[in-house]
């Protein structure tokens, strides 16, 4: 197991956290069509904020992580869409995840965990 | 069943030898669904899992060794599979059905040998440490890059396919570098005499200093430098070190330990399902020799691993019935391809020769007695011509009207084998022995996409040399079968680059929205599209990259301005104009760099690169730097060095 | 951009390849291309700057430049092609000019100089008719546009640093203060490299947990 996972588990452990909804950051720390990452409970979190989808804005919150190289780097990747599916690229070795269910298109093997996440007013919410 | 039930009745199966090949058998095995079956045991003697040799001389080219491995680190701890390195397996008790190392011993089932093979050095007198290096393993280059420094000359004695390589390596490392051949040629296994002598003239323009048959007799004390090798006839040469790489060997030890049938030029005796005499083992790869042959290529060692691992996983296999030893390659930037009969050894065989002396090029193709097929080639300086003579020469094609244009210049590049004139059985990729018929049958199941092609095939993931010919089969079928073969950038747009920069340009679109809008389909492009657009925009009105529009289509690099490296951390380049840069901006340059603690490295384009920034000091660095330099656009598709 | 030190201290040098290389590299400094762009120049037919392994390389004689094109040093060296010779300052950057938005318009994706001009039908003889004879009447349009490029360059560094908008994404965490938790550095001759995997038990897990 990476380092980077090793601490993810025990801070999970240290705060269990209920409740459905939780403020992550505002609205206006989004970039539009594009990405920031967010720290939340010693998990790092991708938000891409897309403004105009066929369901009206939204937001995705994904694991910050790249398996790949093992470096938190997918909030720098480019959104895109690819048959049907809303995707981003990983910036260094450019695999695709979906951004529904964090499956990688290319390799079974590799997968992001992905959150609920919505836009509440101007409040940016996760769901853990 | 518990599944405890399902472990306890589990065979073992033990592997010795984490090289290329015991890792693609490991590989194939999982992959056949042995793991049903088997528990595995893999026994390594190196301190490093499995990595790719072939591609072993670019350790020095900068690739760490991880980046060598040939899978993850993760693939070796599934359950069922245990690796175990550093451990070098010293007995094979064939009674009690046991292997021993240092740890302790450990039960098999069946047993796999991939023992590989090790560098043989003659019996020189006064060869010992720095004049007794040798080149196989990531640990053989350390001791020689360690005894390279301070060392001015460097010599090889071998000038076969690995010593060039060698001597590549050690002009890499800024040494002289010198080969030392016994035979009057180099590689005198694959070259005929003009081969030979084409490629030496071409390495010694290169700067590596070739001496032909000298026979090397002692090395002794040297006065300039600390060697002195001393050749017949009072010739002698003086050096700092010495590489041998006079051939290789079969790792046969264990194989003789436990009286295994052992060949007469050595290595394991196995027959057509590369089982030794012992049935419940196996060998593969370079330790094995098959009908009196070793075979010292990745390819042939993957065909045994194939079949070994098909038979312990009880899948139908194909018998192994010797390897095509055909090779192309570039050795020190020179093209050389053998395939074949290159000497034209066959009795009543007709040759055709092409000489180039201004440029030493070099063709030969061998034609068989009867003048129906290309039997061997060899070629020294362009490689374009092997594909198209592999194919001709492995399938039997027959020979157009005049044969000699076969390895004659034209103004077009060398000439290519229509897809269409291959048979279904044609071999496109023999590091996965993929034929054409397998290309063809994944077209008919629907792929239409060459990336899924590779994925389903595996075709050209090796070694990679098969890439274009796959491209060019697998266009062909598409359309052979009225599939259009696309040229969309992506599902985004149906046009090309090109036809986008016309596109852009004509009609002043200076937004991807509106591009997309007015001339794509679908929604908000993707990592192909957006990248390309991106570029053309600023091509055609240089707008900032900055621009919030913008900055969506961007790659990392651009959208930050700075050079992402492996653990997301960034490279900062600022602009040196013709490298030229006065004491008291290298000052400011120094000081941010310390300030900072970044990793400081001049480049090849005469600029300065500091590694090492995150993401929120990028601002903080550039305002720092931004009286004295500039950006250097490093991070951007422009001009750069 | 490389260059020797020419004219000005080599007592080789013909002509002054670092000021030329000045002139060239401000020239083309903000130009975005299908791919990156690689330029030398050397102060005479000794070549130390290596321009013949460039996308553009320029070598001084005694009358002038000789311009070498679509070379290319890395994975598939190519030896870049003599474009056309003895050219004085002003015909040397019109035909670069012209050159290289010839080849922005015409070359796919990430596709270097030496490999489009691989692909370009008619090869060097095409290239050198529309360049120098302008065959297509496209000079003028193609200088024209390179003007406008040169003439909108900004630093793009110093674009960002005026507007806090665009700084905002230049932060690990948008709601944090710390940097990347697992971005790790060993010291290795005296300067930091990312620490590998094998590496990483020497650093203490616990204390970032918190
Ligand atoms: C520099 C270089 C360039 C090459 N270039 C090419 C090329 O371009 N094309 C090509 O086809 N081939 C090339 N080759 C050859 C190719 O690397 C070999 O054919 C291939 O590695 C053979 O694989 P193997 O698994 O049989 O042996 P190896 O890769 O040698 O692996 C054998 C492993 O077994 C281990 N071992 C041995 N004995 C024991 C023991 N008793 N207990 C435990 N472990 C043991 C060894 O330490 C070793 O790690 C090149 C080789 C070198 C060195
Ligand atoms: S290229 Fe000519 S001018 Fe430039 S440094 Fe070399 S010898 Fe001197």
């Amino acid at each position: 197991m990476s380092q980077a996972n090793a601490v993810r588990m025990s801070s999970a452990q240290l705060a269990p956290q209920p409740g459905p909804w939780q403020v992550l950051c505002s609205r206006d720390d989004l970039v539009a069509n594009s990405g920031v990452v967010a720290w939340f409970d010693g998990a790092q979190v991708a938000l891409f904020y897309l403004p105009e989808t066929e369901q009206g804005e939204q937001v995705f919150a994904i694991e910050n992580r790249d398996p790949k190289s093992g470096a938190n780097v997918i909030g720098r990747g480019i959104v895109g869409r690819i048959k049907d599916e809303y995707v981003i690229a990983a910036p260094l070795y450019k695999q695709h995840f979906s951004l529904e269910d964090g499956r990688c298109l290319e390799d079974s093997e590799q997968y992001l965990r992905v959150w609920s996440a919505r836009l509440n007013g101007d409040l940016v919410e996760i769901a853990a | 069943m518990t599944a405890n039930d399902t472990r306890n009745k589990r065979d073992t199966l033990v592997v010795i030898g984490n090289g290329m090949v015991g890792h693609h058998f490991v590989e194939q095995f999982i992959e056949q669904g042995g793991l049903d079956r088997y528990d595995v045991h893999v026994f390594g003697e190196e301190p490093m899992r499995a990595y790719d040799r072939v591609h072993l001389s670019e350790y020095f080219g900068g690739r760490d060794a991880e980046s060598l491995a040939m899978c993850e680190a993760d693939f070796y701890e599934r359950d069922g599979v245990n690796l175990h390195l550093g451990a070098q397996v010293v007995e094979i008790d064939r009674a009690q059905q046991e292997v021993v190392t240092a740890q302790g011993r450990q039960p098999y089932d069946q047993l796999v040998l991939a023992t590989g093979s090790y560098p043989f050095v003659p019996p020189i007198p006064g060869a010992e440490g720095n004049s007794r290096l040798v080149y196989r393993t990531l640990e053989d280059l350390d001791a020689i890059r360690a005894a390279s420094a301070g060392a001015r000359r460097g010599v090889v004695v071998g000038g076969g396919l690995l010593g060039l390589e060698a001597a590549n390596a050690l002009k890499s490392l800024g040494l002289e570098a010198h080969v030392v051949e016994f035979a009057p040629r180099l590689m005198p296994v694959q070259l005929d005499a003009e081969g030979g002598a084409a490629l030496k003239a071409q390495i010694e323009a290169l700067g590596v200093s070739v001496h032909v048959s000298r026979a090397t007799q002692a090395i002794v004390a040297g006065e300039e430098y600390a060697y002195r090798m001393n050749f017949q006839d009072d010739e002698f040469l003086e050096t700092d070190i010495v590489v041998f790489s006079a051939g290789i060997r079969p790792q046969d030890a264990l194989g003789r330990q436990a009286e295994l049938e052992i060949a007469e030029r050595g290595g394991v005796v196995v027959d057509n399902h590369c089982r030794t005499s012992d049935s419940n083992i196996f060998a593969i790869g370079e330790c094995a020799s098959w009908n009196g042959s070793i075979f010292g290529l990745v390819a042939p060692g993957y065909t045994m691993a194939r079949c070994v691992a098909a038979q312990l996983a009880g899948k139908p296999c194909e018998a192994f019935t010797g390897a095509d030893m055909s090779t192309k390659l570039k050795l020190l930037g020179v093209d050389v391809g053998s395939i074949g009969d290159a000497h034209g050894a066959t009795p009543g065989s007709v040759s055709y020769r092409f000489i180039d002396e201004a440029n030493a090029g070099y063709r030969r193709l061998v034609i068989s007695p009867d003048g129906k097929q290309v039997i061997g080639a060899v070629l020294v300086g362009d490689n374009s011509y092997y594909d198209t003579l592999l194919q001709y020469a492995q399938n039997g094609i027959k020979l157009p009207q005049d044969p000699s244009s076969l390895i004659m210049p034209v103004s077009d590049g060398a000439p290519v084998l229509g897809a269409d004139a291959l048979p279904d059985t044609a071999t496109i990729c023999s590091c996965h022995n993929v034929s054409k018929g397998a290309v063809c049958c994944a077209v008919d199941e629907g792929c239409t996409d060459l990336a899924e092609l590779k994925g389903q095939t595996k075709a050209a993931t090796g070694c990679g040399g098969c890439a274009a010919l796959l491209k060019q089969v697998f266009e062909h079928e598409l359309t052979a079968r009225g599939v259009e073969v696309d040229k969309s950038l992506c599902e985004h747009f149906p046009y090309t680059r090109q036809e986008l920069y016309g596109i852009i340009r004509v009609e002043g679109i200076e937004t991807f929205d509106e591009l997309l809008k007015t001339h794509g389909r679908g929604h908000i492009g993707c990592d192909i599209c957006k990248p390309v657009v991106g570029s053309i925009l600023a091509s055609c009105w240089n707008k900032p990259i900055t621009d919030p529009a913008l900055v969506p289509l961007q790659d990392t690099n651009d959208t930050f301005m700075a050079n992402m490296q492996k653990n997301g951390t960034y490279s900062v380049v600022p602009r040196v104009p013709g490298g030229e840069i006065t004491p008291e901006k290298l000052i400011v340059l120094g000081e941010v760099a310390k300030k900072y603690d970044l990793y400081t490295k001049i480049t090849g384009g005469q600029r300065i690169d500091l590694f090492g920034a995150e993401l929120h000091q990028l601002p903080d660095i550039w305002s720092e730097l931004i009286e004295a330099v500039r950006t250097g656009h490093a991070y951007g598709k422009s001009v750069r060095t | 951009m490389k260059s020797c030190v020419g004219s000005t201290w080599c007592r080789y040098g013909v002509q002054d390849s670092v000021g030329m290389s000045l002139v060239l590299e401000n020239r083309y400094k903000g130009l975005r291309s299908p791919h990156k762009l690689k330029f030398a120049v050397s102060g005479c037919t000794r070549e130390c700057a290596e321009a013949q392994s460039k996308d553009v390389g320029v070598i001084a004689t005694d009358k002038g430049w000789n311009l070498y094109v679509c070379g290319n040093g890395g994975m598939r060296p190519r030896h870049a092609e003599l474009f056309a010779t003895d050219l004085d300052d002003k015909t040397l950057i019109r035909y670069i000019d012209r050159f290289l938005m010839f080849y922005i318009r015409t070359a796919d994706k990430l596709q270097r100089t030496s490999v489009w001009r691989e692909s370009l039908e008619g090869g060097l003889e095409y290239l050198k008719e529309v360049i120098i004879d302008d065959s297509l009447g496209l000079a003028e349009e193609l200088e024209a546009q390179m003007q406008h490029v040169v003439d909108t360059y900004e630093c793009e560094w110093a674009n960002a640093l005026q507007d806090p908008e665009k700084l905002k994404r230049f932060r690990t965490f948008v709601n944090d203060e710390r940097g990347d938790p697992d971005i790790h550095f060993v010291k290795e001759r005296g300067q930091r490299r990312p620490a590998r995997a094998s590496e990483l038990h020497l650093i203490p897990v616990t204390e970032e947990a918190l």
